[in-house]
């Protein structure tokens, strides 16, 4: 009789609880499409590196549920034993089908739409994050920590990140001066941060002004002699692959005197500690970019 | 129809089947889906075979229309009407009749089409004229489409880049069967014509003494190519190579005369870029090398190798 | 204009551009007729016997003229009747493509077939075969044209113009390059041709061939008629000296058929 009773007992219990446990929701990403997707993601695949790097910081310890990771995503140096699904630009879509992934996340400016498109095509569910503006940057944690199933996670490290970017922002409304700085990418052709770049906020936020920011391309190429037409007060040379080249890249400038920062000593090359991840690295690289154009603190 | 020829299709057509089935298998990760797979390849192996006889007749379509063994696909311009196309949609972001760059490399492909045809109903165009129109037709395109390259933002047009190159990899079921039946339709029409084209293998004048109706017949010819090049490079991007050297192979197996040749070129084109696509695919994974890389690579040194066997039987 | 003329030439004017090549030149030639064309470099005999053939456009500037073929315009007839009608034989045939002498006369076909007929037809292959006899070029059938010589090529060429059953047959230069033994041989090809009821209008460097067949002579200086009629009352010295002012020529009947002939005068 008893025996009964808990199995009936048991039965309704799990009756009850069974709306609770959802195997499956919808997500609205960036770009506002719904996206269904499992509790919890078994076989994630990251397009680009930046969006990998933030995976493997939301999922902590649980790095085995990554499966793919787009060529070149070396940060943190763990990633580098997953499977590659090509370039960012683009990508293997065979091999990312191979995978079986049951999440992609990939990058609304980085990835090739048509790619997306067709992996959704595919009924494969694609997140697409946008992450070109410090705001974007911070919901894009709190949209890719609930997608891996992480949200608390991905609130507590959005909140982080915007408490991170108050301060820097605090210290540089405190400014007495503006100084125009000039961001350079690459050299031969000379490429520059622009307007439409979060590269451009950064520098903001740290109290300077960007003499590209009325450009509405995100990497703009002028020429040298614009450069000179636009005077900057410091010219900072980012470091993206080996030192030497950007020693050079910041020597070349040596000959144009007229350019105050030249002529005051104000170019200097700047390590790429996360400047351009949408993680918590970022905070720490906008403190460099401090340093660099204020000294030290 | 003698033996020789039958056996010559025939292992034409064996080629083929041998390179779909290789393109199919051929390289696939283990663990991986089955069917997706087959999703994916099989339209690809489809849209390849279409766009290799597409572009194979339409280069021996030309090279007959001109008398010119130089000519391919590429020379009238029409397929830098289609780049432009792309480059403009990936630019400014449009999605036309939701077929993307598709749909728009088509509709460019389709305008340089149609100023070609005005020009060649023009009472004072002959065939140099034509030829010359397209080639410049062709420079105008290109150079428009390396001034929005270099303008543009380069995000906006990172699609666009690799299409240019030749990319197969856009294939999609419905899209790859409708490719397949327009090239062969269009294949039929250009067959039907054999004994016009034949007349026109000696010069526009011998060919008006024999009796072919010159101006109707290019006009004709240049629709049915026109198509041929809108469907093929909007579907795949410029592959190069396959238009020019295809019919020049096949020549030397059956001779010039189009009846026997542009069945060849078809079966031949076919087998020859589903080969390249597949090891384009295979080769560097998951780095996809662009097709028409591969068939340059693949092609030139085997052209090389029967130029020069002739030259020593010579 | 006679009614009976099987092919005839009216006011042919033409003009590359704003030199006037053909002006007002007129001509008729019957059955069993062989018309020469003769005259200096520059004189306009291929672009005559070209726009005869219906090649070049008339309704441009400075250019004008009307072809009868049995009295019907011959340029409002459908391309394939035309070709059935008038054979133009050219002074040499491209050979860009890999094309055995077979297939290139294979084509002068092309004007009688429907479309889908296979090359192989019977009656096309019998047309070659009689064409190419006749030519003494059927033995060497399978050849590519790369590998035959000028005189073996213009061979080719007139079996293709034989193939199209035509009536009318304009040889522009089209014996040129041929040794003696084959210029002599499709000589008698020529009379048999007329023989059978056709006409022939014919250019040739070697003026002195001409004479041989031809009946009727149409002498064009800086593309105008300047004499035109039977042989023996058109090709006299004077009218020769005045198409060849530079070269001191004789003009004297042949020892062995008795057709004149020019002869270089003593140069001195």
């Amino acid at each position: 009789m008893e025996s009964a009773a808990v199995s009936r007992f048991g039965l309704a219990g799990i009756l009850l609880l069974l709306p609770l446990c959802s195997f499956a929701r919808d997500i609205t990403d960036s770009i506002g499409e719904q996206v269904r997707i499992n509790d919890q993601p078994q076989r994630v695949v990251a397009l680009i590196p930046s969006l990998a790097e933030l995976t493997a910081d939301l999922l902590d310890h649980s790095l085995e549920k990554i499966v793919g990771v787009s060529e070149f995503s070396d940060y943190p140096p763990a990633l580098k034993k997953f499977a590659s699904v090509g370039p960012y630009n683009r990508v293997s879509i065979e091999k990312i089908v191979s995978l079986r992934p049951d999440l992609v996340l990939a990058s609304f400016n980085g990835n090739a739409k048509e790619q997306v498109a067709h992996l959704r095509e595919l009924k494969i569910p694609v997140v697409v994050v946008k992450t070109d503006t410090f705001d974007e940057v911070e919901e894009s944690m709190r949209l890719i920590g609930a997608a891996l199933g992480r949200k608390e996670q991905g609130a507590a490290m959005a909140q982080a990140f915007r408490t991170g970017i108050s301060k820097i922002k605090a210290r540089g409304k405190t400014r007495t001066s503006v100084p125009k700085v000039m961001l350079q990418v690459g050299d031969s052709p000379l490429v520059v941060a622009g307007g439409e770049n979060i590269l451009n906020e950064c520098l903001g936020a740290v109290g300077a002004e960007n003499i590209y920011s009325d450009s509405r391309l995100s990497y703009p190429r002028p020429s040298v002699e614009d450069v000179l037409h636009r005077r900057p007060d410091a010219i900072l040379v980012l470091q993206l692959s080996d030192s030497a080249s950007s020693r050079a890249s910041a020597a070349r400038w040596d000959e144009f005197k007229k350019i105050p920062a030249v002529a005051n000593s104000k170019v200097a090359i700047i390590a790429d500690q996360g400047l351009l991840r949408p993680t918590l690295r970022m905070i720490e690289g906008l403190l460099l970019l401090e340093k660099r154009i204020w000294g030290e603190q | 129809m003698n033996a020789r020829l039958w056996r010559l299709y025939f292992l034409g057509l064996c080629t083929w089947i041998i390179a779909f089935v290789f393109a199919l298998n051929f390289g696939i990760p283990a663990d991986s889906p089955r069917d997706l797979i087959s999703q994916l390849r099989f339209p690809r192996a489809l849209l390849a075979s279409a766009v290799g006889i597409g572009l194979s007749v339409a280069g021996a379509v030309l090279q007959a229309l001109f008398s010119n063994p130089l000519c391919e696909p590429y020379t009238l311009g029409i397929s830098s009407g289609a780049a432009l196309g792309a480059v403009l949609a990936a630019a400014l972001g449009i999605n036309f009749i939701f077929f993307g760059i598709t749909g728009s490399a088509f509709v460019g492909a389709l305008l340089f089409g149609v100023i070609l045809y005005f020009i060649s109903r023009h009472r004072d165009t002959n065939n140099l004229g034509l030829l010359m129109a397209g080639v410049m037709l062709g420079f105008l395109g290109s150079s428009l489409v390396a001034l929005w390259m270099a303008l543009a933002d380069p995000n906006g047009i990172q699609s666009a880049l690799f299409w240019l190159l030749g990319d197969l990899s856009r294939a999609r079921p419905r899209g790859a069967f409708f490719s397949l039946f327009a090239v062969l339709s269009l294949t039929l029409a250009a067959w039907g014509s054999w004994r016009k084209l034949d007349g026109l293998l000696m010069g526009e004048q011998d060919a008006l003494t024999l009796g072919i109706p010159v101006p109707r017949v290019r006009t004709k010819m240049l629709i049915l190519v026109s198509l041929l090049i809108a469907v093929c490079v909007s579907a795949a991007g410029m592959i190069g190579f396959i238009g020019l050297v295809i019919p020049h192979f096949a020549r030397r197996a059956v001779g010039s005369l189009h009846q026997k040749l542009i069945p060849l070129c078809a079966i031949w084109g076919a087998a020859f870029l589903t080969f390249s696509d597949a090891l384009s695919r295979s080769l560097f994974r998951p780095y996809e090398l662009p097709v028409g890389v591969l068939t340059a690579l693949l092609g030139a040194p085997l052209f090389l190798l029967v130029m020069f066997k002739r030259q020593g039987v010579k | 204009m006679t009614e009976k003329s099987l092919f005839g030439v009216y006011g042919m004017s033409y003009s590359y551009g704003s030199e006037l090549v053909l002006n007002e030149v007129s001509f008729e030639i019957e059955a069993g007729e062989i018309l020469s064309l003769l005259g200096p470099n520059g004189s306009g005999k291929s672009t005559l016997l070209k726009a005869a053939a219906g090649v070049l456009r008339l309704d441009r500037k400075q250019c004008s003229g009307i072809i009868r073929y049995r009295g019907h315009d011959f340029l409002k007839m459908d391309h394939k009747l035309r070709a059935r009608s008038v054979a133009y034989v050219p002074p040499a045939i491209r050979a860009e493509f890999p094309l055995t002498a077979f297939e290139t006369v294979l084509m002068g076909r092309s004007c009688q077939a429907t479309t889908m007929r296979s090359p192989h037809y019977e009656k096309d292959r019998d047309a070659v075969r009689e064409a190419m006899e006749l030519c003494l070029c059927w033995s060497w059938r399978d050849q590519d044209l790369h590998t035959l010589s000028g005189g073996e090529r213009q061979l080719v060429a007139l079996a293709r113009g034989i193939a199209q059953q035509a009536k009318v047959f304009l040889l522009d230069e089209a014996l040129s390059n041929m040794d003696l033994n084959h210029q002599a041989a499709m000589g008698r090809v020529l009379k048999t041709l007329a023989g059978k009821g056709c006409a022939i209008m014919l250019v040739s460097h070697d003026v002195n061939l001409a004479t041989e067949w031809a009946q009727t002579c149409l002498l064009l200086n800086k593309g105008k008629r300047l004499a035109y009629g039977k042989i023996r009352e058109v090709f006299t010295e004077e009218n020769i000296r005045k198409l060849y002012p530079e070269s001191s020529l004789v003009v004297a009947p042949s020892p062995t058929t008795g057709v004149p002939k020019i002869f270089f005068g003593n140069q001195g």
